[in-house]
């Protein structure tokens, strides 16, 4: 109990910018787990690891609203979104911590939204916010690896508010966390529907085009150049670890990057399997995430795509910049 | 030293065939490694095992071209590729080889070409060092540190990356780990990909590349190794109780594939290609991401076994092929 009780202040002073409660309240002996505020990020930002050992309270504040943004360089789109962003913030807890997801739902916001937290919880762990309202659920991290939330209100339908950005991903850590990488990144795949427009239009759903399964754009992070204009960046050595993400509705995404083999994949993000070694590309279906990570040996850009190549003319790629010496032992021309 | 020199002798007899320079100039102490022409292997077929215990060098000679061929029994097509066969030729190296590629575009090709191989670790999978404009030659070094079985395919960016896959730019190079694969009666190779021309065309024209149709992954042929009735009119031939590999690769150029026997399941699958991993027993199907790869393995009887992609419509569109067991 004491030493319990130690590692809980040591962590607590280790994470103190996001401690919201130390809430050490020794009641009826026992110790109860501190509270911690979420550090959430922006794709392609993960938050820190967990460095702690024992279970906490994570609270997680979340905000769903609709605005107007650019999808390309040439249209803009109507987003429905989680914290003004697409993909929403990436979440992290360790297996084991009660999550409080607080959704509130902006005034203003023509629809009501929720979001999904099923597969982490493994019961059903829906919040609903109205328009202007805020909604709490609180549900246990049960199942371990990098998964997809979303939106699955039914009005106008479920697809609809996935497919106008309201996804994101969300890691449970296994007890002790993931083993330490130089580099970590969050990418998401996500496809849009849109009726045809001109150049500078804000372009409308469709959802015949859905149906059709004909995608105006698939794109990483939110818009068609997002990871180009801002390249990845790390160096020779370091191994990178990215979480990816399909969101889906409609297509497979078979995650590959150009010049470089994923070292190790964890299919469908489950970490509690082993890793498949030396994959070139990852099968990674609608609403799945999964984790891939690979040693940079040689500089250069590289471009991460789905390999169905079509979809790279509608967006989906990346670039990763990597600094250091060259191997000519390895690459070199004749 | 001594030990490792005469198992170098005893290797290099047993390869012979394919030595180009047995290449065994001692410099300052250090044995060289040998180097070796690739044989290359076309469709359905693949080269020999690896039978060496050390690391080669290998020299690989390709050719870009542009020509054309049937696509099915009723419709040519343009077809850009390798060594004028699509898929292109199979490339067989081990762990730890230098493999020395050879890049020529004929001198009648109206686009440049370059090749990105998955097995290469370096920007573009070797794209720039390996790019060649009509009737050039470039070439490039490259180290296999990693082992399973590749896509190679053409990178170029104009007209677009995907034309030039969707025309036939693609092959698979097999990486065989340390101690090679385990000895099996039989091997071949399958690639499933996907073409898709303009509409409005008849029985005996030359069909015509339709972007639009790729945008839309509206394929108008979905084949095995680029012919919509190869594989049912030359069948595979294996004899009872022989054990057959299939190394199966998906160039896409978009669909995700699924490889299934109709009459048995797999005995083995290395899921995504892996080596490492032990493999999945007893698979009905085989799902391949596009740009991906798989190897499956199963013991058969006599009689007629049928490959097929099930999705959809495609074992109409030309995923279809025999295997004929006697």
């Amino acid at each position: 109990m004491p030493n319990s009780l130690f590692h809980n202040m040591r962590h607590a002073g280790l994470i103190s910018a996001l401690v919201m409660a130390p809430c050490l309240a020794i009641n009826a002996g026992v110790v109860s787990a501190e509270t911690i505020q979420a550090q959430l990020t922006k794709a392609p930002n993960v938050p820190a690891p967990i460095t702690r050992t024992q279970p906490a309270t994570v609270v997680v504040n979340l905000e769903a609203s609709e605005w107007v943004g650019p999808i390309s360089d040439d249209n803009n789109y109507e987003f429905w979104g989680i914290n003004g962003m697409v993909p929403g913030p990436m979440i992290r807890v360790m297996v084991g911590d009660t999550v409080e997801i607080r959704l509130k739902n902006k005034s203003g916001s023509k629809q009501s939204h929720n979001l999904d937290f099923t597969k982490v919880s493994g019961a059903a762990a829906l919040v609903n916010a109205e328009p202007g309202k805020e909604a709490q659920i609180t549900f246990k991290a049960a199942n371990q690896g990098v998964f997809v939330y979303q939106s699955s209100t039914a009005a106008p339908s479920n697809i609809q508010h996935v497919l106008s950005g309201m996804h994101g991903l969300i890691v449970v850590e296994p007890v002790g966390g993931l083993k330490p990488v130089e580099k970590e990144f969050y990418v998401m795949q996500s496809e849009f529907y849109m009726k045809d427009g001109k150049k500078n239009d804000t372009l409308v759903y469709s959802e015949q085009k859905v149906k059709d399964a004909d995608a105006s754009y698939i794109v990483h992070n939110g818009h068609m150049t997002a990871l180009v204009k801002v390249p990845l960046r790390s160096k020779v050595g370091e191994t990178t670890r990215w979480f990816y993400g399909n969101a889906g509705v409609n297509f497979d995404s078979s995650w590959h990057v150009i010049g470089e083999m994923l070292d190790r994949v964890w299919p469908a993000g489950n970490v509690a399997k082993a890793p498949l070694e030396h994959i070139q590309s990852t099968l990674v279906e609608p609403g799945q995430a999964t984790i891939g990570e690979f040693k940079g040996e040689m500089p250069g850009t590289f471009v991460s795509v789905d390999h169905s190549l079509f979809r790279t003319e509608k967006g989906a790629l990346g670039l990763l910049k990597i600094d250091g010496p060259t191997n000519p032992a390895l690459f070199k021309g004749l | 030293m001594s030990i490792s020199f005469s198992r170098y002798v005893r290797t290099a007899g047993l390869v012979g065939a394919f030595i180009m320079t047995p290449y065994l100039g001692i410099n300052a102490g250090v044995v060289s490694a040998e180097t070796i022409k690739a044989q290359l292997g076309f469709a359905p077929n693949v080269p020999p095992p690896i039978k060496r215990t050390e690391p080669a060098n290998i020299v690989v000679n390709l050719t870009a071209d542009e020509w054309t061929a049937p696509l099915s029994d009723d419709n040519n097509y343009e077809f850009w590729g390798f060594n004028k066969s699509v898929p292109g030729p199979m490339i067989r190296v081990m762990v730890g080889d230098t493999v020395e590629i050879r890049m020529k575009n004929n001198k009648d090709s109206k686009e440049s070409h370059n090749i990105d191989f998955h097995a290469i670790t370096g920007p573009g999978g070797g794209a720039s060092l390996l790019n060649s404009e009509p009737g050039q030659e470039s070439g490039g070094r490259f180290k296999m540190i990693i082992p399973g079985i590749f896509l190679y395919h053409c990178a170029t960016a104009s007209p677009s990356i995907p034309e030039h896959v969707a025309n036939g730019m693609y092959g698979t190079i097999i990486v065989e780990p340390a101690g090679g694969l385990k000895p099996v009666d039989k091997e071949f190779q399958i690639t499933e990909s996907e073409f898709y021309t303009k509409e409005g065309y008849s029985k005996g024209d030359t069909l015509e590349f339709s972007y639009e149709n790729g945008l839309d992954e509206r394929p108008s042929h979905v084949v095995y190794n680029g012919h919509a009735s190869s594989m049912v009119k030359t069948p595979l031939r294996a004899k009872a109780g022989e054990t057959v590999r299939i190394f199966f690769t998906n160039p896409g150029p978009n669909f995700v594939d699924s490889f299934q026997l109709l009459e048995q399941p797999f005995d083995r699958v290395y899921t995504e290609g892996s080596l490492n991993a032990p493999p999945a027993e007893n698979v009905k199907v085989a799902k391949v991401p596009a740009g991906g790869a798989v190897v499956v393995e199963f013991k058969v009887k006599a009689g007629t076994y049928t490959f097929v992609d099930p999705v959809k419509d495609r074992q109409k569109q030309g995923a279809l092929g025999l295997l004929k067991v006697d």
